[in-house]
Formats: structure tokens, sequence, C-alpha cells
């Protein structure tokens, strides 16, 4: 017996395999996600103060909050969380198959090609370019960009995987393969767009089916990249900073697949009590509430990881931060199916709650996992120390006071304004019956929401600080060391071997099983939605938009009013008594892409035709005060003097065209003429109205002619 | 409202049926899996991201 182990030994020895990990590309991510994290964490701040002092745009359109709330989102998102799975990734995975990355030159061009897309990102966002859909943003030409390189990301880590010399894969590894391929389809579902120009494109979807498919993808960019790949990291890094295995393989192995079935399916519950067909918005509630058991099944596994180690959870921040963020994420898991639930969905859908409940997600669980994975990572990559514990306690303190001080003005807010919305006076009248009323009561709140932005942004600059000295005192480590036996090619199946095992040595078979699986909840929602015409009864008197209202809704598309402002009046009487006819869903049939927004920190904008005069208006731009004292709306004095870009306007109609929308025939030649007749309706009657000055080639006509038309087309003559 | 959907789509009466029991299967089926995995075996795939430490030591 003695002797078969050592011959078995030596064999061991013989196949041994000296190599090297590549610390440079884990080095370069974990920089780009401090960096950028500092970077999106002051867009933040920023936007939490613009949010309630408008003159913080300086009267410029390119510090405007439409604009720059965007950029705060996509930065949060994809610059830091993006490179924060970047850098976790590389790490681990070179580390679990035993062997360096496939490619240093993919690694490379991965990196500088994410660092550009980022740059190309702000740069757009603060000149306005954007397609108007949250979290996807970004033009078509940047679109190809993110495609081009999301897949030499993945053919690095899948040609990683092949030459693994580990034959087994490692739970994190398949959370990466699902969250890789859920992000490539979802990506190019929802980015289907027409151009027009070489920066600027029209969906190919209108109303409710761009609005399905929308937050299809706003859904599951939460799940697939703020939450799979995080929980990746979370079971590789989790057991490495507490030096000890994952509390249950069996529960990672149920967490994996019923995350990855169900997650796909509850997208609509962004959609309750809109325009969305009924069945739809049923299959979101259902599907989310079904969530909190694999989500809570994670959570105790990363909490019950550290059964036996709480004494050193006290004295380590690297753990601290791990719990805090593990717990965040359990509380955003079950607020999530709460908030999915239409009778608590009716009071929080529009508000500051959701707001509370994202942030809850991205600074607890994103921002605190990735902090406690750099303060574990840094030291080993420059094989030394962490500089100081006692400032990284201190991050960690200041961190969670931030996050505190952050969330629960907003869910006070949140709360104030939902109830502030549907309160009735005994007679049966609008307690509120003025919206700006509902947002001066909640100002306070905003203060101490931007205080908390600003505490939180502390602790990270503190962090960069401590890390900036640990690396200093250290010597990088570019290549590591490691020795491994690779396994042979043939492999002896072991008796009584199950078909887990076997998809578990197996990666492509893991990518093929795990495409199907989150194919069928996309299939079921989105086919028959854009097969079914029932879905959709059409409306005879819903006319496709003039040139001139077109042009002023890509304006209103270009500032980001949909950042604030809702299109979609919900069938509750609360909302029929503020707004009137409460939204059809054959209105939104020509919104190539639709309108209907998330949050109302103004008022919906859906049947806001007619209901004042064009001056109104005018006035209102020019700046919101002059007005509606007291409001918080950002002025936009530059659109009363910018010119109309009339040249691309053919290109616009003759994109709607080929969508679909029923212009005439060889429309788009005659509709520059049309526009300008139009403009000139509207100039003269703002100057009937006592405007004086008015130029008719100004873009502020466009919008004016734009925001008269929403929702007039149902009502009755 | 689903199921009516269903029908147009190809007129089975009892695609709901079946998604209804895909999806029971699907979870009785990992919940046997993971009921039945060898003991070992989830250890060994446990501590695959603690072995590194050891080897480099």
């Amino acid at each position: 017996m003695a002797e078969h182990s050592t011959a078995s030994s030596n064999e061991y020895q013989a196949n041994l395999e000296t190599f090297y990990y590549d610390n440079g590309i884990v080095k370069l991510f974990a920089m780009a996600t401090v960096v950028w994290g500092i970077a999106a964490f002051l867009y933040g701040v920023y936007v939490a103060f613009a949010i309630f002092m408008p003159q913080l745009n300086f009267g410029s359109e390119f510090l405007t909050f439409g604009r720059i709330r965007p950029i705060h989102t996509n930065a949060a998102i994809f610059a830091f969380v993006g490179n924060g799975i970047f850098m976790g990734v590389y790490y681990s995975l070179q580390r679990l198959c035993k062997t360096r990355m496939f490619s240093d030159m993919l690694g490379k061009l991965h990196f500088w090609g994410w660092q550009l897309i980022i740059a190309s990102a702000a740069i757009t966002f603060h000149a306005g370019i954007t397609t108007g859909k949250e979290y996807a943003e970004l033009e078509w030409p940047i679109d190809i960009l993110i495609a081009i390189v999301w897949i030499i990301f993945g053919l690095n880590m899948f040609m990683t995987i092949l030459k693994r010399r580990e034959r087994h894969l490692y739970v994190a590894i398949w959370f990466y393969i699902a969250s890789w391929v859920t992000i490539t389809v979802l990506h190019v579902v929802n980015s289907m767009e027409l151009p027009y120009t070489w920066l600027h494109s029209y969906s190919v979807y209108a109303g409710v089916q761009d609005a399905l498919v929308q937050w299809w993808y706003g859904h599951n960019a939460v799940a697939f990249f703020l939450t799979t790949p995080y929980l990746g990291l979370m079971y590789y890094f989790l057991p490495k900073a507490a030096n000890r295995p994952v509390y249950s393989y069996k529960l990672s192995i149920i967490h994996f697949w019923s995350l990855l079935f169900i997650y796909i399916w509850a997208g609509p519950h962004h959609l309750l009590y809109t325009s969305l067909p009924d069945w739809a918005q049923s299959l979101g509630t259902v599907f989310s509430i079904m969530l909190i058991a694999p989500s809570w099944g994670g959570m105790l596994n990363g909490l019950l990881t550290l059964r036996g180690a709480w004494d050193k959870v006290r004295e380590d921040p690297i753990l601290k931060f791990m719990v805090v963020a593990v717990t965040a994420y359990g509380m955003a898991t079950l607020e999530g199916p709460m908030l999915a639930v239409k009778s608590i969905n009716a009071l929080s859908h529009y508000t500051d709650w959701t707001i509370a409940h994202v942030h809850v997600g991205v600074l607890g669980w994103n921002g605190f996992l990735t902090f406690g994975v750099l303060y574990w990572l840094i030291p080993k990559l420059w094989n030394t120390k962490l500089y100081s514990k006692k400032l990284a306690n201190a991050h960690f303190w200041i961190g969670t006071l931030g996050i505190l001080t952050y969330v629960i003005p907003m869910y006070i807010a949140g709360v104030t304004q939902g109830l502030m919305w549907k309160q009735f006076t005994p007679e049966g009248v609008l307690q509120y019956p003025n919206f700006l009323e509902t947002v001066t009561q909640i100002l306070p709140m905003y203060m101490i929401r931007a205080t908390g932005g600003t505490i939180y942004l502390v602790g990270a600059c503190l962090m960069v600080y401590n890390l900036v000295k640990t690396a200093k005192q250290g010597s990088f480590v570019k290549n590591e060391k490691d020795q491994a036996t690779p396994f042979p090619f043939q492999y002896i199946k072991e008796t009584g071997e199950r078909q887990h095992r076997w998809l578990e040595r197996k990666p492509m078979a893991m990518l093929f099983v795990a495409t199907i699986v989150i194919a069928i909840g996309g299939a079921v929602e989105i086919i028959p939605m854009i097969l079914i015409k029932s879905n959709v009864p059409t409306i005879a008197s819903v006319k496709p938009y003039t040139p001139l209202e077109l042009y002023g809704r890509d304006m209103y598309i270009r500032e980001g009013c949909y950042t604030c402002h809702s299109q979609m009046v919900r069938p509750f009487r609360s909302e029929t008594e503020r707004y009137r006819e409460y939204s059809k869903v054959g209105e939104f049939v020509y919104d190539h892409p639709f309108q209907w927004g998330s949050k109302r920190t103004g008022p919906d904008l859906h049947r806001e035709g007619g209901k004042y005069n064009n001056s109104w208006h005018y006035w209102h731009m020019n700046n919101p005060r002059d007005i509606s004292p007291g409001s918080i709306m950002p002025a936009f004095p530059w659109l009363l003097t910018k010119e109309m870009d009339i040249q691309s306007v053919s290109a616009k109609i003759a994109a709607m065209m080929t969508l679909g929308v029923p212009y005439p025939v060889g429309y788009d030649k005659v509709a520059p003429q049309d526009l300008k007749t139009q403009a000139k309706l509207i100039a003269t009657q703002l100057v009937a109205e006592g405007v004086t000055d008015v130029k008719e080639s100004a873009e502020i006509i466009a919008l004016i002619a734009y925001l008269q038309r929403l929702g007039t087309d149902i009502k009755a003559k | 409202m689903f199921k009516d959907i269903l029908k147009s789509v190809n007129g089975y009466d009892n695609w709901s049926i079946i998604s209804m029991l895909i999806f029971f299967l699907f979870f009785v089926g990992l919940i046997i899996y993971v009921w039945k995995l060898d003991k070992n075996f989830s250890n060994y795939m446990s501590s695959l991201p603690l072995e590194n430490e050891e080897n480099s030591k």
C-alpha cells in the first residue's frame, strides 16, 4: 500500500508543470475599478446635489441632470462594477483552472477596449448622444464595440478554461460562463436599432414591445451584470478571505441553476400597471417572488461559510466588508420581490423607493464586495501586507454610515411622496393636486441623501490612499509561479457518475445548457409579445408624429427628460384625477423608442398635450422657476436660440418608414418643408401670446410641438 | 390570459400543463441530484479555491 502511494507520488512529481499566473492584467482592471469607482461616486454626488439645486448645471447643456444621470448609472454599472468583475475573473479563473490566461494580448485588448467604451460613453452622454433606453443608452457604434470587446473577453475566458489543469469547474466559473452568455444575448436583442446617422439610431421595437424588451434587458442587466458575476466572486473570494471552504457546495449548485432558470423571467415586474398585457405582468410577479428562495439560499451559503469564524469578522475589515455585502445582497433580493407585488408596486413605483432599493444593491452588495476583494487582492499582488488595517476599518464604518445616510432618507422620501400622490380629501378630490407640493415636501430628504453619498465617497477616497500606500511598500509580482499536474486527456469515468459532474467537466456543454435555460424565459415573454397582433390593439385615431414633433421627441430623448418624467398614466383613480385618461397600449405604436420612464421626479407627461399654451412651455423651458416658483427642474435656455438641424429630418423620417411607420410614400423628401410650415405656425402662436424675439428655426419650437402632441390622439374632438 | 396567448400560438391546450411540469421536474431533478451527490466529491469541489494557497506554501 505504502509502495503504491510512493509510486503514484513519483509519477505525480514527474508530470508536475511549472507555470506563471498573469497578475499584470489583474492589476490593470483593479486600477480601473478604483478610478472609475471614484468617478461614478463623484458623478453620483453631483447629480444628488443637482437634483435639488438645478442651478448646478451652470446654464450648460453638457452639465444638465438629464445628461449626467445616465453617466452616473452607466459608470457605476459598467465602469466600476464592470472592471471589478474582470479584475475578479482574471484573478480567480487562472487559479481555479491552474493555468495562465489563454492570451495576454486578448486580455490587453479586452482591457483597453473596455476603457475606450467607457470614455466614449462619458463623451457621448455629455453631448446628449443617447438611445434613451435606460442602462442601454449607448449609441450603435459603441454597441458594436461592446459586442466585439465582449467576444474578446469570452474567447479569452473559454480558451483558458479549455487549457486548464484542473478537471472540474468550480461553481464560480459556472457563474462567469452564465453571465457571459446571458449578457451577450441581452445586449444583442436589446440593441437592435436602425441607424439614421453615424451617431444616431431608432430602436427597431416600438411602444409596448420596446418596453418589454428593454426591461427584460434592464432587469437582467441587474441580474447578470451586477449579481451573478459578483456571486462568482463571492464564491471564490469569501472562502479565500475566511480561509475556509464554502458552507455547502450542494447549495451552491441549487443556487446557480435556480437563479439561472428563474431570473430571466422577472423583467416585466418593472412594468406593473402599465399598458403591458396582464399575463406578462403576472409572469413577472410570480417569478420575482420565486427568486427569494435561491437568492436567500446564496446569501445563507455566503454567511454560513463564516460559521465558527465570526471572531475573525470582528478583527478583519475584509470580512466585515464581505459580510455586509452579502447581507445587502440578501436585503435587496428580498426587497426586489416585495416591490414586484402589484399592491406594493402601486405605491413604490416612480418614487425614490426604487432609488433606495438599487443603492442597497450597488453601494452595499457591489461596492462593499469590491472593496473587500481589493483589500484582500492588492497586498497579494504586491506581495506585502495591507498598509493600514485601521484605515480600512475606518473605511468600513464610514462606508456603512454613508449607505445608511443615503438609503434611509430615500425610503422616507419614496413612501411620503407615493402616499401624497394618492391622498384624497374627504370630499373626493386630490389633496395635493399640485405635483410640485409633493416634491418640495421631500427636498430635505434629497439633501440628506446627497450628504450620505458624499460620506460614501470620502470612505472610498480613504481606500484609494490605503491601497496606493500598500502598493508602494510592496513590489508588484507580475508573474506568479505555481505548479500543477495536467489531467489526462482521456477521462476515466468513475462508477456512478451523474449528469452534473459530467457537465462540470465540459465547459462547452455548460455554456450550451446555460444558454438553453436562459433562452426559455426570454422566448416565452418576448416571442408572443412581438408576434401576436392582439397584444397591441390599434387605435384608428393614433397617427405618426409630424416631422417637427419627431424632431422634438428626439430632443426630449437627447436631454434625458425620461430620467425624471414618465409617459405612462397608470389606471388608478389618483392618476386619472391628476393626469386624466390612463395610457392605452395602442397609443405607443409609433414610439421608437418607448419613453414610459421609470421615475417621476417631475409629473407624468403622457397627457401633457394641450394642458398649457405654447408660451407657457416657452417660458417654462427658459426658466422653470419663472412659471413654477420652487420647481427643481433645470433651465434649458439654450433651446430658445439653438438652431434646428433640418438636414437630418429626411433621414429620420426615412428610418421611421423603414421601421414600418406609415408615412405616405416619398414623405421623407417633403418632410423638411412640412416641418418649417408647422414651426412657422407655432412661432406665430407664440408671438400672438406675447412672446417677442421668437426664432422659427429654434429647437424650442420642435419641443413645444412634441409636448403639445403628447397623449392627444385619443382625445374626443 | 396566458393560456389564450399560448393557444393562439399553436392551438395546444395543454402547453401550460407541460411547461408547469418541465419547471417542476427541473427542480425535483436538481434536488434529487444534489441529495445524492457524493460527499467526498462535494468536499473536494468546495476546497478548490483554497488549494492554491496550500500549493504555493
